[in-house]
C-alpha cells in the first residue's frame, strides 16, 4: 500500500474511532468533549487534505 | 438592506459548492480532499455567519457520517464481491462467453459489450470497473480506441443509480428522506428514457446514420427489455438489484435472441478460447447467490419479520442564531441491519468463498490479497463519501441549503425541472460519482421543489438521473477510459465525442419532467 492510501486509511480510522467520543459529547452536552471531539475529527479530515 | 443581506447569505451558501467545483476541476484535487476542504469551509461559514455553535457543527457532522454507514456497507461489499470473481479470473470467462455469443454483427457486438455488459458490471461493481473491463475488450475485438472508450463511457449512463447494488439510490434516500418506493418509481422511469437514448447514441457513435440504421432494432429491443426489467425490479422486487437484473436480462436478449433475428443472423463467432478451468456458471456464482438471497429475503415474509431490527442513532435538537431549528430525533437514518442490501452482499461473499473453497478454486493467500486490494480500491471512495456527506449535512442543518434552494427557486422558477438533471450531471462531473452528486445536491433539489410547490420526488429522481448521466463525462472516468485503451491525451476528443449525448439525455428527462409536472399535474 502506498503512502497516500495509508494516510487516507488513517484518516478514516481516526474519524470513526472518534465518532463514539464526539457522539457521547453531544448526547451528554459536554462542551469540552465536543470541542476535543471536533478537533480530532478535524485532524482526521485534515489527513485527507494531506494525503488525498 | 434585507435584500442585500439575503444576497450576501446566498453567496455565502454557494461558497462550499464553488470550492468543490474549483478544487476538483481547477486544481485537479481528488473528491476526498475537496470534500474535506469544503467541510472545513462549510463549518467555518456556518459558525461565523449562520449562527451555528460547535454543538450544531458536531451533531451535523456526526449525522453526515452516520448516513454513510448504509452506503459504505454496500460499496465495500460490492467491491469485495467483484474482487472475489476477479481473483478466480471469472470476468475473463464471463466476457469471453458473452463475446462469443454476439455473432459477427459489429454493431450488435458494440451494443452488447459497451452497453449491456457494461450495465451488468455496473449492477454488480461500478466505480470504474465497467469501463476498465469493457473498453480494452472492445479494442481487442477491433474497434478503434476512441469508439471503444466513448461507447464504454456512454453505456452506463442509465445504469448507475441502481447499479453498484443501489449505493447511489441509497444515498438519495438517506439525504432527502423521501419515500423510497416513489423515488424508485420515478427514477426507474427517467432512467429507462435514458436507456433508450443510450442504445441509439452508441449506434450513431459507431457509424453515424448507417450505424443508427443497423443498430436501431437491437437498441430498441434491448432498451425495452432492460428498461422494462429495471422498472419491474425497482418497483416490485428490490431497487438495489434493479440494474443487475436488467443487465442479466439484456445479456440474455443480446446474446441468445438478437443474434438469431433477421437483422443480426450472421453466424456465431468462436471465442478466443483461452482455456479456463472454470465455467461461466462457476464464475457467476457470487452474483447467483446474491440474486437468490435477494429474492428469498425480499419476496417472502422474511423481510417483514427481520425489518424490525433497526439501528438508528438519537440526536438532540439544535438551533442556529438565525432561528434554523433541527428537531431532536430518536432514530436518525435507521438501518435494518439484517435485511439491508449490505448484509445480502456480505452473505453472498461468505457463500461464494465457501463454494470456491469446496471447488478447489480458493487459495489461502486470496483472503489477504483481496483485503489488500479492497482497501486500495475502496478507501478513496470511502473518504470522498464521508467528507462530502459531512459537508452536505452541515450545509443542511446550518440553513445554507435552504438559502441556496430559495435563491435558485426564485431565479429558475418554472423551468427548474429542465435545469434539475443538469445539476445532477454537474454534481457527478465535480465529484466523480452518482452517490456523491446525490449527497451534495439531493437535499438542495428537494428544497427547491418544495419552495416552488412542485413534486419533490420527481425532482429528486431527476437529480439521481442526472447524476447517473454525469458519469459519462466525469473526468476520472474519462481518464480511466483513455488509460486502459492506451490513448492518454485524447480526453478532449472523447469529451467532444460524447458531450452532445449528455445534453440530449439531460434535456429529454428534463422536458419529460416539465410536462409531467406542469401539464399532467403530477
Amino acid at each position: 500500500m502506498n503512502k497516500n492510501r495509508k494516510g487516507l486509511l488513517w484518516s478514516v480510522l481516526i474519524i470513526w474511532v472518534n465518532f463514539p467520543f464526539l457522539y457521547w459529547g453531544v448526547l451528554s452536552d459536554k462542551p469540552v468533549v465536543i470541542t476535543i471531539g471536533l478537533l480530532i475529527t478535524a485532524i482526521g479530515t485534515g489527513l485527507t487534505l494531506v494525503f488525498g | 438592506m434585507e435584500q442585500e443581506l439575503n444576497f450576501f447569505y446566498l453567496f455565502l451558501s454557494f461558497i462550499p459548492l464553488i470550492s468543490i467545483l474549483t478544487l476538483i476541476m481547477g486544481f485537479k484535487w481528488g473528491g476526498g480532499k475537496a470534500g474535506a476542504f469544503s467541510w472545513f469551509i462549510a463549518s467555518i461559514i456556518g459558525y461565523s455567519f449562520f449562527g451555528a455553535d460547535l454543538n450544531l457543527i458536531a451533531v451535523s457532522s456526526l449525522k453526515g457520517l452516520w448516513t454513510t454507514v448504509f452506503i459504505l456497507y454496500i460499496i465495500w461489499g460490492a467491491m469485495a464481491l467483484y474482487n472475489i470473481v476477479a481473483k478466480i479470473d471469472g470476468f475473463e470467462v464471463i466476457s469471453d462467453t458473452f463475446t462469443g455469443l454476439t455473432g459477427k454483427s459489429k454493431v450488435l457486438q458494440l451494443l452488447v459489450i459497451s452497453w449491456v455488459f457494461v450495465s451488468l458490471l455496473q449492477g454488480v461493481a461500478g466505480f470504474g470497473t465497467p469501463i476498465a473491463v469493457a473498453a480494452p475488450l472492445l479494442v481487442g475485438l477491433g474497434f478503434s480506441p476512441i469508439v471503444a472508450t466513448s461507447a464504454a463511457l456512454l453505456g452506463r449512463a442509465w445504469a448507475v443509480t441502481f447499479g453498484s447494488l443501489g449505493s447511489s439510490y441509497a444515498a438519495l434516500i438517506k439525504i432527502t428522506d423521501l419515500d423510497p418506493n416513489a423515488l424508485a418509481f420515478w427514477s426507474s422511469i427517467f432512467l429507462t428514457v435514458v436507456c433508450i437514448i443510450t442504445g441509439l447514441s452508441i449506434s450513431y457513435l459507431y457509424d453515424k446514420k448507417e450505424g443508427l440504421k443497423k443498430g436501431t432494432p437491437a437498441a430498441l429491443i434491448l432498451a425495452v427489455s432492460m428498461g422494462g426489467t429495471l422498472i419491474i425490479t425497482a418497483n416490485f422486487i428490490l431497487p438495489y438489484i434493479a440494474t443487475l437484473v436488467a443487465g442479466l436480462v439484456g445479456m440474455i436478449v443480446g446474446t441468445f435472441i438478437l443474434p438469431k433475428t433477421k437483422w443480426y443472423n450472421t453466424g456465431n463467432v468462436k471465442t478466443k478460447s483461452k482455456t479456463s478451468s472454470i465455467s461461466f456458471h462457476t464464475a457467476f456464482t457470487p452474483y447467483y447467490s446474491l440474486l437468490a438471497l435477494a429474492f428469498i429475503i425480499y419476496l417472502t415474509p422474511i423481510k417483514e419479520i427481520f425489518s424490525v431490527y433497526k439501528i438508528g442513532l438519537p440526536f438532540p435538537r439544535t438551533e442556529t442564531a438565525l432561528g434554523i431549528v433541527n428537531n431532536a430525533i430518536t432514530s436518525y437514518s435507521p438501518v435494518a441491519i439484517i435485511t439491508t442490501p449490505g448484509t445480502l452482499v456480505l452473505l453472498s461473499v461468505i457463500i461464494s468463498i465457501i463454494i470456491f473453497i469446496k471447488k478447489g478454486l480458493w487459495k489461502k493467500s486470496y483472503g489477504k490479497e483481496i483485503l489488500k486490494s479492497l482497501i486500495n480500491q475502496a478507501i478513496p471512495a470511502t473518504v470522498t463519501i464521508m467528507t462530502m456527506s459531512m459537508m452536505a449535512v452541515v450545509m443542511i442543518e446550518t440553513g445554507m441549503t435552504s438559502f441556496l434552494a430559495k435563491g435558485t427557486a426564485e431565479m429558475a422558477s418554472n423551468i427548474f425541472p429542465i435545469i434539475s438533471p443538469f445539476i445532477g450531471i454537474l454534481g457527478t462531473f465535480m465529484a466523480g460519482t452518482n452517490s456523491s452528486s446525490n449527497i451534495i445536491f439531493g437535499a438542495f433539489q428537494k428544497n427547491v421543489a418544495i419552495y416552488l410547490g412542485i413534486n419533490s420526488i420527481i425532482i429528486a429522481s431527476l437529480q439521481t438521473t442526472g447524476g447517473s448521466i454525469g458519469t459519462i463525462i466525469a473526468p476520472m472516468n474519462v481518464a480511466l477510459g483513455t488509460g486502459v485503451t492506451k490513448i492518454v491525451g485524447k480526453e478532449g476528443e472523447i469529451l467532444k465525442n460524447i458531450f452532445k449525448y449528455v445534453i440530449i439525455m439531460g434535456l429529454s428527462v428534463g422536458i419529460l419532467a416539465f410536462i409531467l409536472i406542469y401539464f399532467l399535474k403530477f
